[in-house]
Protein backbone atom coordinates (compact mmCIF):
# COMPACT_ATOMS: atom_id res chain seq x y z
CA UNK A 1 0.00 0.00 0.00
CA UNK A 2 1.35 3.71 -0.97
CA UNK A 3 -0.16 6.80 1.25
CA UNK A 4 -0.26 9.56 -0.04
CA UNK A 5 -0.39 12.07 2.39
CA UNK A 6 0.31 15.65 3.41
CA UNK A 7 -0.73 14.04 6.83
CA UNK A 8 2.77 13.60 8.85
CA UNK A 9 3.73 9.88 10.07
CA UNK A 10 2.95 9.87 13.16
CA UNK A 11 -0.26 10.70 13.07
CA UNK A 12 -1.33 7.86 11.02
CA UNK A 13 0.53 5.49 12.85
CA UNK A 14 0.72 6.12 16.25
CA UNK A 15 4.50 5.46 17.92
CA UNK A 16 3.96 2.53 20.54
CA UNK A 17 6.91 1.48 22.49
CA UNK A 18 7.56 -2.03 23.00
CA UNK A 19 9.85 -1.45 25.32
CA UNK A 20 10.69 0.84 28.03
CA UNK A 21 13.52 3.63 27.41
CA UNK A 22 15.84 4.99 29.74
CA UNK A 23 18.48 7.18 30.16
CA UNK A 24 21.33 6.09 31.92
CA UNK A 25 24.20 8.12 33.29
CA UNK A 26 27.77 6.81 32.34
CA UNK A 27 31.01 7.93 32.60
CA UNK A 28 31.69 11.05 30.61
CA UNK A 29 27.69 10.76 28.89
CA UNK A 30 24.56 8.60 29.26
CA UNK A 31 23.51 5.53 27.52
CA UNK A 32 19.85 5.20 26.31
CA UNK A 33 18.62 1.17 27.13
CA UNK A 34 15.60 -0.71 26.70
CA UNK A 35 14.77 -2.91 28.96
CA UNK A 36 13.53 -6.35 28.15
CA UNK A 37 13.49 -10.03 28.48
CA UNK A 38 17.20 -10.28 27.28
CA UNK A 39 18.08 -7.90 29.94
CA UNK A 40 18.76 -3.98 29.80
CA UNK A 41 20.11 -3.21 26.20
CA UNK A 42 22.05 -0.69 24.59
CA UNK A 43 20.30 1.12 21.92
CA UNK A 44 22.73 4.23 21.68
CA UNK A 45 25.60 6.44 23.39
CA UNK A 46 25.38 10.02 24.43
CA UNK A 47 29.03 10.82 25.16
CA UNK A 48 31.67 13.35 23.74
CA UNK A 49 34.25 11.24 24.62
CA UNK A 50 35.44 9.73 20.83
CA UNK A 51 37.03 6.45 22.82
CA UNK A 52 33.95 5.60 24.31
CA UNK A 53 32.42 4.53 21.01
CA UNK A 54 34.78 2.01 20.79
CA UNK A 55 34.66 0.71 24.00
CA UNK A 56 32.26 -2.92 24.09
CA UNK A 57 30.36 -2.19 27.13
CA UNK A 58 28.70 1.04 25.27
CA UNK A 59 28.48 -1.03 21.79
CA UNK A 60 24.51 -0.36 20.53
CA UNK A 61 22.72 -4.16 20.82
CA UNK A 62 24.49 -5.50 23.84
CA UNK A 63 23.68 -6.09 27.72
CA UNK A 64 24.45 -3.29 29.16
CA UNK A 65 26.00 -4.21 33.20
CA UNK A 66 26.91 -1.03 34.02
CA UNK A 67 30.02 0.77 34.22
CA UNK B 1 39.02 -7.44 22.56
CA UNK B 2 41.16 -5.81 25.48
CA UNK B 3 44.40 -6.32 23.69
CA UNK B 4 43.73 -5.16 20.13
CA UNK B 5 42.23 -1.37 21.65
CA UNK B 6 45.92 -1.82 23.86
CA UNK B 7 47.73 -2.78 20.67
CA UNK B 8 46.00 0.15 18.55
CA UNK B 9 47.09 2.60 20.98
CA UNK B 10 50.46 1.58 21.34
CA UNK B 11 50.89 1.91 17.69
CA UNK B 12 49.36 5.15 17.87
CA UNK B 13 52.49 6.76 20.25
CA UNK B 14 54.84 4.86 18.29
CA UNK B 15 53.90 6.79 15.54
CA UNK B 16 53.44 10.16 16.83
CA UNK B 17 57.09 9.40 18.25
CA UNK B 18 55.17 10.97 21.08
CA UNK B 19 54.41 9.93 25.10
CA UNK B 20 51.72 10.87 26.20
CA UNK B 21 52.32 14.31 27.33
CA UNK B 22 49.29 14.51 29.34
CA UNK B 23 49.88 13.01 33.25
CA UNK B 24 45.93 13.29 34.13
CA UNK B 25 45.51 10.60 31.37
CA UNK B 26 47.41 8.14 33.20
CA UNK B 27 45.76 8.86 36.05
CA UNK B 28 42.61 8.17 34.84
CA UNK B 29 43.23 4.88 33.25
CA UNK B 30 44.87 3.83 36.12
CA UNK B 31 41.11 4.70 37.77
CA UNK B 32 39.15 2.78 35.00
CA UNK B 33 41.52 0.13 35.38
CA UNK B 34 40.47 -0.03 39.14
CA UNK B 35 36.90 0.58 38.52
CA UNK B 36 35.61 -1.42 35.62
CA UNK B 37 39.04 -3.25 34.93
CA UNK B 38 39.34 -1.80 31.33
CA UNK B 39 41.25 1.00 29.77
CA UNK B 40 39.61 3.89 27.92
CA UNK B 41 41.32 2.92 24.36
CA UNK B 42 42.59 5.16 21.44
CA UNK B 43 44.28 7.98 23.22
CA UNK B 44 45.26 10.65 20.60
CA UNK B 45 47.94 13.09 20.80
CA UNK B 46 45.61 15.18 23.00
CA UNK B 47 42.90 14.47 25.07
CA UNK B 48 39.82 15.68 22.68
CA UNK B 49 36.28 15.27 22.64
CA UNK B 50 33.86 15.07 19.69
CA UNK B 51 30.43 16.22 19.64
CA UNK B 52 28.15 15.11 17.02
CA UNK B 53 24.89 16.93 15.99
CA UNK B 54 22.71 14.91 13.88
CA UNK B 55 19.30 14.56 12.79
CA UNK B 56 16.95 17.44 14.24
CA UNK B 57 18.05 20.01 16.66
CA UNK B 58 15.04 19.12 18.98
CA UNK B 59 13.09 22.09 20.60
CA UNK B 60 10.95 22.56 23.81
CA UNK B 61 8.74 19.80 22.39
CA UNK B 62 9.54 16.33 22.09
CA UNK B 63 9.57 15.45 18.59
CA UNK B 64 8.28 12.10 17.47
CA UNK B 65 10.11 9.05 18.01
CA UNK B 66 11.30 7.99 14.72
CA UNK B 67 12.83 11.30 14.41
CA UNK B 68 16.41 11.52 14.85
CA UNK B 69 17.32 14.37 17.30
CA UNK B 70 20.04 16.23 18.95
CA UNK B 71 18.41 17.40 22.48
CA UNK B 72 19.77 20.49 24.17
CA UNK B 73 19.07 19.07 27.56
CA UNK B 74 21.79 16.22 26.55
CA UNK B 75 23.97 18.80 24.61
CA UNK B 76 23.78 21.74 27.12
CA UNK B 77 25.73 19.59 30.30
CA UNK B 78 28.20 18.13 27.90
CA UNK B 79 29.50 21.73 27.12
CA UNK B 80 29.97 22.49 30.77
CA UNK B 81 31.44 19.61 31.53
CA UNK B 82 34.13 19.51 28.56
CA UNK B 83 34.73 23.50 29.25
CA UNK B 84 34.94 22.62 33.21
CA UNK B 85 37.35 19.45 32.72
CA UNK B 86 40.83 20.41 32.60
CA UNK B 87 42.33 17.38 31.06
CA UNK B 88 40.09 17.60 28.40
CA UNK B 89 42.63 20.27 25.64
CA UNK B 90 39.81 20.52 23.29
CA UNK B 91 36.55 19.71 21.49
CA UNK B 92 35.73 18.96 17.92
CA UNK B 93 31.66 19.16 16.67
CA UNK B 94 30.76 17.11 13.83
CA UNK B 95 27.47 18.53 12.29
CA UNK B 96 25.56 17.08 9.94
CA UNK B 97 21.92 18.41 10.21
CA UNK B 98 18.69 19.65 8.49
CA UNK B 99 18.24 22.17 11.49
CA UNK B 100 15.51 22.27 14.17
CA UNK B 101 14.31 24.50 16.75
CA UNK B 102 16.06 28.11 16.54
CA UNK B 103 16.41 28.84 20.15
CA UNK B 104 17.71 25.52 21.01
CA UNK B 105 20.17 25.87 18.54
CA UNK B 106 20.96 29.16 19.23
CA UNK B 107 21.85 28.43 22.83
CA UNK B 108 24.02 25.42 21.88
CA UNK B 109 26.12 27.21 19.28
CA UNK B 110 26.04 30.65 22.21
CA UNK B 111 27.82 28.10 24.46
CA UNK B 112 30.27 27.05 22.01
CA UNK B 113 31.38 30.10 20.53
CA UNK B 114 32.00 31.20 24.88
CA UNK B 115 34.18 28.36 25.10
CA UNK B 116 37.71 28.92 26.15
CA UNK B 117 39.04 25.75 24.81
CA UNK B 118 40.25 25.29 21.31
CA UNK B 119 36.86 24.27 19.03
CA UNK B 120 36.95 23.65 15.75
CA UNK B 121 33.77 22.34 13.40
CA UNK B 122 33.37 20.23 10.92
CA UNK B 123 30.15 19.94 8.41
CA UNK B 124 29.56 16.54 6.98
CA UNK B 125 26.18 16.26 4.31
CA UNK B 126 24.50 19.08 5.50
CA UNK B 127 24.82 21.62 8.13
CA UNK B 128 21.25 23.25 7.22
CA UNK B 129 18.94 26.07 8.63
CA UNK B 130 20.43 26.06 12.53
CA UNK B 131 22.96 24.07 11.74
CA UNK B 132 24.44 27.41 9.69
CA UNK B 133 25.48 29.04 13.70
CA UNK B 134 26.11 26.10 14.86
CA UNK B 135 29.03 25.44 12.29
CA UNK B 136 30.24 29.38 12.87
CA UNK B 137 30.09 29.20 16.88
CA UNK B 138 33.23 27.02 16.72
CA UNK B 139 37.11 28.98 16.49
CA UNK B 140 37.51 27.43 13.13
CA UNK B 141 35.21 25.88 10.95
CA UNK B 142 35.94 23.27 7.97
CA UNK B 143 33.34 22.07 5.65
CA UNK B 144 33.65 19.00 3.53
CA UNK B 145 33.62 19.90 0.08
CA UNK B 146 30.45 17.42 -0.68
CA UNK B 147 28.59 19.02 2.15
CA UNK B 148 25.85 21.81 1.92
CA UNK B 149 24.49 24.42 3.95
CA UNK B 150 20.67 25.75 3.41
CA UNK B 151 20.11 29.25 4.30
CA UNK B 152 16.26 30.52 4.54
CA UNK B 153 14.10 32.68 6.36
CA UNK B 154 12.85 31.88 10.05
CA UNK B 155 9.57 30.28 10.00
CA UNK B 156 7.30 28.57 12.05
CA UNK B 157 4.70 25.66 11.80
CA UNK B 158 1.68 24.72 13.89
CA UNK B 159 -0.95 27.27 15.05
CA UNK B 160 0.16 30.70 15.57
CA UNK B 161 -1.27 34.03 16.43
CA UNK B 162 -2.61 35.80 13.52
CA UNK B 163 -1.17 39.32 14.49
CA UNK B 164 1.23 41.67 13.81
CA UNK B 165 3.41 40.85 16.44
CA UNK B 166 3.50 37.77 15.57
CA UNK B 167 5.49 38.62 12.48
CA UNK B 168 7.67 41.29 14.41
CA UNK B 169 8.63 38.20 16.64
CA UNK B 170 9.93 36.28 13.92
CA UNK B 171 11.64 39.20 12.31
CA UNK B 172 13.78 39.55 15.27
CA UNK B 173 14.24 35.92 15.59
CA UNK B 174 15.73 36.19 12.09
CA UNK B 175 17.91 39.49 13.05
CA UNK B 176 19.50 37.45 16.23
CA UNK B 177 20.63 34.59 13.55
CA UNK B 178 21.84 36.88 11.41
CA UNK B 179 24.10 39.04 14.27
CA UNK B 180 25.22 35.67 15.63
CA UNK B 181 26.45 34.30 12.01
CA UNK B 182 27.59 37.54 11.30
CA UNK B 183 29.69 38.19 13.97
CA UNK B 184 31.09 34.44 14.23
CA UNK B 185 31.57 34.41 10.27
CA UNK B 186 33.17 36.54 7.42
CA UNK B 187 29.88 37.25 5.81
CA UNK B 188 28.42 40.28 6.39
CA UNK B 189 24.70 40.69 7.85
CA UNK B 190 23.44 42.29 4.64
CA UNK B 191 25.21 39.81 2.67
CA UNK B 192 23.62 36.64 4.73
CA UNK B 193 20.39 38.08 4.55
CA UNK B 194 20.03 38.07 0.48
CA UNK B 195 21.06 34.96 0.22
CA UNK B 196 18.29 34.12 2.39
CA UNK B 197 15.71 35.70 0.82
CA UNK B 198 17.63 34.92 -2.87
CA UNK B 199 14.93 33.15 -5.15
CA UNK B 200 15.39 31.11 -8.01
CA UNK B 201 17.27 28.27 -5.75
CA UNK B 202 14.94 26.73 -3.89
CA UNK B 203 11.70 24.90 -5.37
CA UNK B 204 8.72 27.46 -4.67
CA UNK B 205 10.70 29.00 -1.38
CA UNK B 206 13.27 31.57 -0.96
CA UNK B 207 16.67 31.00 0.41
CA UNK B 208 20.59 29.11 -0.70
CA UNK B 209 21.90 26.17 -0.86
CA UNK B 210 25.77 26.73 -0.82
CA UNK B 211 27.80 23.36 -1.55
CA UNK B 212 31.21 23.52 0.50
CA UNK B 213 33.39 25.58 -1.66
CA UNK B 214 30.69 28.41 -1.84
CA UNK B 215 30.12 28.26 1.95
CA UNK B 216 33.89 29.23 2.09
CA UNK B 217 33.68 31.47 -0.64
CA UNK B 218 30.95 33.63 1.04
CA UNK B 219 32.87 33.89 4.13
CA UNK B 220 30.66 31.40 6.34
CA UNK B 221 33.22 28.74 6.75
CA UNK B 222 36.60 29.58 7.19
CA UNK B 223 37.94 26.74 4.78
CA UNK B 224 37.30 23.77 2.86
CA UNK B 225 38.75 20.56 4.77
CA UNK B 226 37.98 16.31 6.14
CA UNK B 227 38.43 14.76 9.46
CA UNK B 228 42.12 15.42 9.31
CA UNK B 229 42.43 18.45 8.45
CA UNK B 230 39.54 19.63 11.23
CA UNK B 231 41.82 17.35 13.56
CA UNK B 232 45.42 19.09 12.77
CA UNK B 233 44.07 22.45 12.93
CA UNK B 234 42.34 21.38 16.75
CA UNK B 235 45.62 20.00 17.42
CA UNK B 236 47.61 23.05 16.20
CA UNK B 237 44.98 25.50 18.73
CA UNK B 238 45.46 23.38 21.70
CA UNK B 239 49.36 23.82 21.04
CA UNK B 240 49.47 27.13 20.26
CA UNK B 241 47.34 27.97 23.44
CA UNK B 242 50.01 25.84 25.46
CA UNK B 243 52.60 28.03 24.31
CA UNK B 244 50.80 31.23 25.03
CA UNK B 245 50.15 30.21 28.86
Amino acid sequence: MILYTVVPYENIFPFKPDKKIQYLQVEHGFVEVSKGEEGTTVKRLFSTLPSDYLNPKYTPGSVFKGY
Amino acid sequence: MFCEFENFENENTNQDGQEQNNPGINQDQLEQIKDIGSVTPAKGKHLIHCLTIVGQVEGHYILPPQNKTTKYEHVIPQLVAIEEDPSIEGLIIILNTVGGDVEAGLAIAELIAGMKKPTVSLVLGGGHSIGVPLAVSAKRSFIAPSATMTIHPVRMSGLVMGVPQTLSYIEKMQERIIRFVSDNSNISPERFKDLMMATGQLVSDVGTVLDGEAAVREGLIDQLGNLSDALGCLYDLIEKGKEEA
